[in-house]
């Protein structure tokens, strides 16, 4: 998923903010947003809207078109 | 004044006095508020019809999955953060899978000094009622950065 991720951050930018959260770094921020997510799998993507609010999750490797339709919805 | 027009008085206060304390006490539609308690699948469908706010306090991944119509989530380690901007004398009604995390989310709120709190006593696994599925805000899960936001959960392997 590298490399679709990598593609989506740069034609997303100004748009969605798109951040890859690496679990297995002990990063702190990581950690506590999977854990309060309930994230049991990798990779796991998580729209949120900009209030906060969540509007999806999508477990496992996922098709790009798939990603692009969940990220041209989010407002 | 005359120990008639004393009695009339004490008798305004005592009205007064009574139907104030009376608007203080959070109702339901069909009367007072039960003391809060463990609760039965019918008894947690008459509080939410009488306006009773349902927390899920499983995860976000549980709930996606299947919940309570009207339920709003807030995962277990989320209910202090979540509940610092609840209204303590509101009623509150949460469940779980089976009511082990609901149970411990319930004390929490009593110990806070909610004053109306309900735990589904078997959880979700024993729901007998209507139930949907999708994701929905979860207060305090993730932060409104201001702008829309996708999180990878991703690993170095």
């Amino acid at each position: 998923m590298r490399p679709v991720v990598d593609r989506l951050i740069k034609e997303y930018a100004g748009k969605v903010d798109i951040r890859v959260m690496h679990t297995d770094r002990g990063e702190p921020e990581a950690i506590r947003l999977s854990e309060a997510l309930g994230i049991q799998y990798v990779p796991t993507f998580v729209f949120v809207d900009s209030k906060g609010g969540q509007q999806g999750m999508v477990v496992g490797e996922t098709p790009e078109a798939a990603l692009r339709t969940r990220l041209d919805a989010l407002r | 004044m005359d120990r008639r027009r004393m009695l009339v008085w004490i008798a305004v206060g005592v009205l007064i006095v009574g139907g104030l304390a009376l608007a203080m006490v959070p109702r339901g539609a069909a009367g007072v508020l039960p003391a809060s308690k463990n609760v039965s699948n019918s008894e947690l469908r008459d509080l939410v019809a009488s306006g009773t706010k349902l927390v899920d306090v499983r995860t976000a991944g549980e709930f996606a999955a299947g919940h309570i119509e009207g339920a709003l989530n807030v995962p277990v380690d989320g209910i202090q953060a979540a509940a610092a901007a609840w209204d303590k004398a509101a009623p509150v009604a949460v469940y779980c899978e089976t009511g082990a995390r609901s149970l411990n989310a319930s004390s929490y709120l009593s110990a806070q000094g909610f004053t109306h709190v309900y735990n589904l006593t078997n959880g979700f696994a024993s729901w007998d009622g209507g139930s949907v599925a999708g994701a929905a805000p979860a207060p305090g899960a993730a932060p409104a950065t201001g702008k829309p936001t996708m999180y990878e959960f991703a690993s170095d392997t």
